[in-house]
């Protein structure tokens, strides 16, 4: 049974959404890939978005992330890479309930060289970074210790 | 306004970073007093444009923590173009904000 200090504040959030923005999305951008963003083991979630095509382990994709997290809801990563014409760079964690977590793409002026943003981590893994780039596909991965998950 | 942004510009270089205010939640949480899982209700995209033209566009899931946090670069932008970062959600809702770039 809700306080109706819960209940005001759950309907202020609610306007807070529709006065954003509309109801109906004005555009889509990129098609949301669904399955992909479905998939719990990470292998089937990299067939999904890249096929049979081989994907290359390199060392020219540097991961920064802490060797160990307190608290798996709120993981800072950032992605260096020197691979030129850095077309989609995507993030894959081993172990969590989805596997996906973001794919960024990136044209024109942008610069796929630099990316930073913070993610959940369900368990102790590795984190998977793929780069679509003049290598075609190349990646790396680094293992994080999560001492309290945070993908519920 | 649910977006906060900031541009840097260096040796050619820009630097984005961005928050946009967003539960995030991924369907799984369950409401501490009811006991409810709390619908899932996600940014799905991010999209990035400078003077009209496509710089950066993300797909993301429930694995991006609450209010995401995005830092990106742009190459041979000029102080003074304009930038504008749309997101829109799972349920439809959407906002944007455009700024010059610094």
């Amino acid at each position: 049974m809700k306080t109706r200090r819960q209940f005001l504040s759950t309907v202020l959030a609610g306007v807070a959404f529709v006065k954003a923005g509309l109801l109906f999305p004005i555009k889509v951008f990129a098609e949301w890939p669904e399955t992909a963003f479905s998939i719990e083991n990470p292998d089937e979630a990299m067939a999904e978005l890249f096929g049979d095509r081989a994907i290359k382990e390199t060392d020219k994709i540097i991961i920064e992330m802490p060797s160990g997290a307190e608290n798996g809801a709120i993981v800072p990563i950032t992605i260096k890479t020197d691979l030129k014409n850095v077309k989609t760079i995507s993030l894959i964690a081993e172990k969590n309930p989805v596997a996906l977590l973001a794919q960024f793409s990136f044209s024109g002026i942008g610069n796929g060289e630099y990316l930073r943003t913070r993610i959940k981590l369900a368990k102790s893994s590795n984190v998977i970074v793929v780069v679509e780039a003049d290598c075609e596909l190349c990646t790396t991965k680094k293992y994080i210790e999560v001492l309290k998950g945070g993908c519920d | 306004m649910t977006i906060k942004i900031r541009t840097k510009t260096e040796d050619g270089v820009t630097t984005v970073s961005t928050m946009l205010r967003h539960p995030m939640e991924t369907g799984r949480r369950k409401d501490e007093e009811t006991g409810e899982v709390i619908p899932i209700h996600h940014i799905r995209e991010v999209s990035c444009e400078v003077n009209g033209e496509n710089v950066m566009t993300a797909v993301i899931g429930t694995g991006i923590s609450k209010n995401p946090f995005f830092s990106f670069h742009i190459s041979n932008a000029k102080v003074g173009d304009i930038l504008t970062l749309t997101w829109l959600d799972n349920l439809g809702n959407t906002d944007n904000i455009k700024t010059a770039i610094k």
